[in-house]
């Protein structure tokens, strides 16, 4: 009928967008073929960058056309002069902005204008800056965008103050803009080159770094960036690997070593007086192939003559560094140590400059604390500021907050008990470095884990009375000089770490939950000098005939409490 | 005028679609037809580049991505026909032809270099039996360096950590057996807190949104990790548990990530995909599943019928398909490098077209 508008119903509908997408791919199909059938032949003309072109447009993923893209272009090169090739490279430029508008994150167009903006006669590396400043303006996330930023900056000498102000002025208008976040964290190093020790990025002058992040964590407390980029700040530099102990023992003609982090045991060679050694070096538990001590046994009587002095040298191949230790007349045992401190193990050492920024920052987290009492982010912060600015001075304080932390998220109490752990094993450590003495005493403190085991090589007495201890893990193994080990009310169940202990003599496991000692039978049968074992209060004495047993297989226990 | 809203057009990216379907069957253990499989293997064939490895579609370039895929589908698929599919020396030539001298692999010849592309090579290298510590010298190093003070892995070094590429990192780690020398600690303390505490999901970086797929690519380093930190000696890992909340992940895909029409999805409000389809599924089995052959213990949310089978944390197929293709490749000596090539720059010379770095 004339006047009235035809409506189509949605089968016809269906049907016409079916026959639209069926022509439009067989035009996408008939052009990718024709593209093929080019590049084989090894054609470089207009057509090709024009069929190449309107394909990428709708699939900027097709890495095989860029490729051929590429091809083209360099072709062009060698029969352009640099005016003409300057204005193609150009056009390219825009070309791979309109791909990059339809799909901001497509490799292969970053990857394409990145590979143009290398190759242009004259680059204009500030319309590349404008270009990332759009970019991320329009999703501050796009790592793609930040990689090409990177490359643009370096390209173009951009100095990185300039860079850091660009971070400012995003985490100004949006603090949860975790990438400039990260961003900072690559460019605060490139400011202060020289002091690689302790972090640099503790070096906050002139830059008030502290009120940025207090900005951001204010603002909003439960946003994580800040509070990640805060930890970091608060980090160490890494230890690099060494040699931290080396202990001779004439007795058990016995050395052991320790590195700063768990290492094997290749290019690990002994000299002895000049003489260099054939020895057997093995970790100290089977479990591991990698450690932070291994030991070796010298052959009989190597050492065992206490009127020599003999000078002993561990080198490590791997790192080109060595250890001496010299063992003098008279002495049965002798060591060579970095302490704890002065290895700065738990901590970095501080300027006055940088303690008065810390102690600031706490206050300041203090301050938010009091207003978001139930913010966890704040009180774990706290804690490791204090642990950065005086971790003995802070112990009480520490102990509060982490009892806090666990009421306010429950869900993770037993992380931050063993993290509260970890804590008052370092502090113990500190305390018996301060008190030059062999004596670890660390009872009653709720320890729920045992770590830094590796510290404790030279310990002769522990005590780990009244805790929440489990085991004996296989790490303790490493208390390679251990002669007395308390460990009584934990509710330790597994003793695998009593291993190889050579000058072990007692053994104090009274009210634990020991059951299945028969497991356990071989590790402590490894200890040859084991003389006194308290075992009173465990389950394991309801078991029938359990004396008799523990009598046959440990007979040099001559003190067993039942 | 082309304009399809091409916006996500896969035709670059179809032994993908092959992988990503064939899997997500695996999972839900529906049995592949003979003939879909023959059909299957007929095209991936037809993917294979006649200088080595698989591309994005007929005629492509070859290209890391699609080599992965294609020998993860031809290895689920697992008939004589499909493990025959691969040219194993030409797979190597490729191999090659895309390493460079940092220890890094570029995605394809005159492409871009990230961390994916290790996981590729090392996947495909050692599911075919042609791996050898030449190919991979200095990978280690480059890998390593990818590993940030944030605990997670960049794509190159320099960037965020990202769940994509700190799992392509460490798996390929894995596979070259030098997971250890990465800070696991730190590593593992980064993806347990991309768990998003209300919706179970992962997010993909710090601060970034919950979304599906990385049910796989994040939950999918805790039993990696796992691994890793028991072959170190660690004495206090869960026997029945993986490192992460498995019952909130498993709320989050089968509550907020399923089509009602079938299919999975990033997050409500998304549509479904092939993509999200097999990584949420994937997630799902690790969630459901902790363990190995010797120690099994499951946690099934829902209905018995909710359990997919096990994946492979590593290559991400089903175990017995790995183990399958390995006794298959090894069988075969490792092939020696035919032609004569600067493995730094990929230059190669072939029917005159110019191929460049």
């Amino acid at each position: 009928q004339h006047g009235r508008v035809k409506i189509k119903t949605t089968a016809q509908q269906e049907e016409e967008k079916r026959k639209e997408r069926e022509k439009k791919l067989k035009i996408y199909v008939a052009a990718r073929d024709a593209c093929f059938s080019k590049r084989n032949e090894g054609i470089w003309d207009d057509e090709a960058l024009q069929l190449t072109q309107q394909l990428l447009s709708s699939n900027p993923d097709f890495a095989t056309l860029w490729n051929y893209r590429r091809e083209i272009l360099m072709h062009l090169e060698t029969v352009k002069d640099k005016d003409e090739v300057q204005k193609i490279y150009e056009a390219e430029l825009s070309f791979t902005e309109s791909c990059l508008k339809v799909n901001p994150k497509s490799y292969g167009s970053w990857h394409h204008r990145g590979w143009v903006s290398a190759r242009l006669p004259r680059p204009d590396w500030a319309r590349e800056l404008t270009l990332c400043d759009r970019c991320l303006s329009l999703d501050d996330r796009n790592f793609h965008c930040w990689d090409y930023r990177r490359m643009v900056v370096k390209m173009s000498g951009v100095p990185v103050d300039q860079e850091l102000a660009f971070t400012d002025r995003l985490i100004g208008s949006n603090f949860s803009n975790y990438s400039s976040w990260h961003y900072r964290s690559t460019l605060l190093p490139l400011l202060h080159p020289e002091s690689p020790d302790p972090p640099p990025h503790l070096l906050l002058k002139p830059i008030p770094i502290g009120s940025l992040v207090q900005n951001a964590f204010f603002t909003d407390p439960n946003d994580q960036s800040a509070w990640f980029y805060y930890r970091w700040l608060l980090g160490r530099a890494e230890r690099e690997e060494m040699i931290s102990c080396v202990y001779v023992n004439r007795d058990e003609e016995r050395v052991a070593v320790a590195f700063s982090r768990p290492v094997n045991s290749v290019g690990l060679f002994l000299v002895l007086d000049g003489q260099p050694q054939r020895v057997e070096w093995r970790s100290v538990h089977p479990r591991f192939k990698q450690s932070p001590v291994w030991i070796c046994n010298l052959p009989p009587g190597t050492i065992s003559d206490i009127t020599n002095e003999r000078n002993l040298t561990v080198h490590w191949t791997e790192k080109h560094t060595h250890r001496d230790c010299a063992l003098y007349t008279g002495r049965t045992e002798s060591w060579c140590r970095d302490s704890a401190t002065d290895q700065e193990l738990f901590r970095s050492e501080l300027s006055v400059e940088k303690t008065s920024v810390l102690q600031s920052e706490l206050q300041s987290v203090k301050q938010l604390q009091e207003l978001e009492p139930l913010n966890k982010w704040c009180l774990l912060t706290i804690i490791l500021l204090m642990r950065a600015l005086d971790p003995l001075g802070y112990e009480q304080e520490m102990l509060a907050h982490f009892r806090t932390l666990k009421e306010v998220d429950s869900m993770r109490s037993a992380y931050y008990s063993d993290l509260c752990s970890k804590f008052m094993i370092e502090n113990t450590i500190l305390k018996m470095e301060y008190a030059e003495v062999r004596v670890f005493s660390i009872s009653d403190k709720n320890l729920t884990t045992l770590c830094h085991l590796d510290q404790l090589l030279l310990v002769t007495h522990i005590n780990l009375s009244s805790n929440h201890l489990q085991r004996l893990p296989p790490q303790f193994a490493m208390l390679q000089c251990l002669e007395v080990l308390e460990a009584d009310n934990n509710a330790i169940e597994n003793l695998e770490g009593v291993y190889h202990l050579p000058k072990l003599e007692e053994v104090l496991l009274k009210n634990n939950s020991i059951l299945k000692l028969v497991v356990y039978l071989q590790t402590l049968a490894s200890c040859p000098k084991l003389k006194r074992l308290d075992l009173r209060g465990n389950p394991v004495t309801q078991t029938a005939n359990v004396e008799s047993e523990l009598a046959e297989l440990l007979p040099s226990v001559t003190d067993l409490l039942l | 005028h082309l304009c399809f809203s091409f916006s996500s057009c896969l035709d670059a990216s179809r032994p993908w679609l092959c992988f990503w379907i064939l899997h997500s069957l695996e999972l839900l253990q529906e049995p592949i037809p003979a003939a879909v499989a023959s059909d299957v293997c007929q095209f991936l064939a037809r993917c294979q580049s006649p200088t080595g490895g698989f591309a994005g579609g007929p005629g492509q370039h070859a290209h890391l991505a699609p080599t992965y895929a294609a020998v993860n589908a031809l290895c689920i698929i697992g008939t004589d026909e499909a493990y025959n599919v691969i040219d194993r020396e030409k797979l190597l030539d490729f191999l090659w032809s895309v390493k460079q001298p940092d220890g890094s692999f570029v995605m394809h010849v005159g492409g871009e270099v990230d961390v994916r592309s290790a996981y590729c090579a090392a996947s495909v290298a050692s599911l075919t039996n042609i791996l050898t510590p030449k190919l991979f010298e200095n990978t280690t190093n480059w890998i390593l360096s990818c590993q940030n003070w944030e605990g997670g892995l960049s794509g190159v070094p320099g960037l965020e950590a990202h769940g994509g590429y700190t799992f392509c990192g460490t798996a390929a780690l894995v596979i070259l057996g030098k997971e250890h020398m990465l800070d696991l600690k730190a590593l593992l303390r980064w993806v347990v807190s991309r768990q998003m505490r209300f919706e179970g999901g992962f997010q993909g970086r710090c601060n970034k949104l919950v979304d599906g797929c990385y049910s796989f690519w994040q939950a999918g380093l805790l039993p990696l990790l796992h691994r890793a930190l028991y072959k170190e000696g660690e004495s206090e890992l869960s026997q029945q548990r993986w490192m992460f909340e498995q019952q909130a992940l498993q709320e989050y895909i089968l509550l907020c990530c399923q089509n009602p029409t079938g299919g999975l999805l990033d997050k409500p409000g998304k549509s479904r995909d092939f993509y999200h389809t097999c990584y949420c599924l994937s997630g799902l089995s690790i969630a459901q599943h902790f363990g190995n052959m010797d120690n099994h213990y499951e946690v099934i949310l829902g209905k018995e019928e909710n359990r997919l089978a096990p994946t492979h944390p590593v290559y991400n197929i089903c175990p017995e398909k790995v183990a399958q293709a390995l006794q298959h490749f090894l069988r075969m000596p490792v092939p020696e490098v035919m032609l004569n090539f600067a493995p730094n720059k990929g230059q190669r010379f072939c029917k005159g077209s110019l191929t460049f770095s």
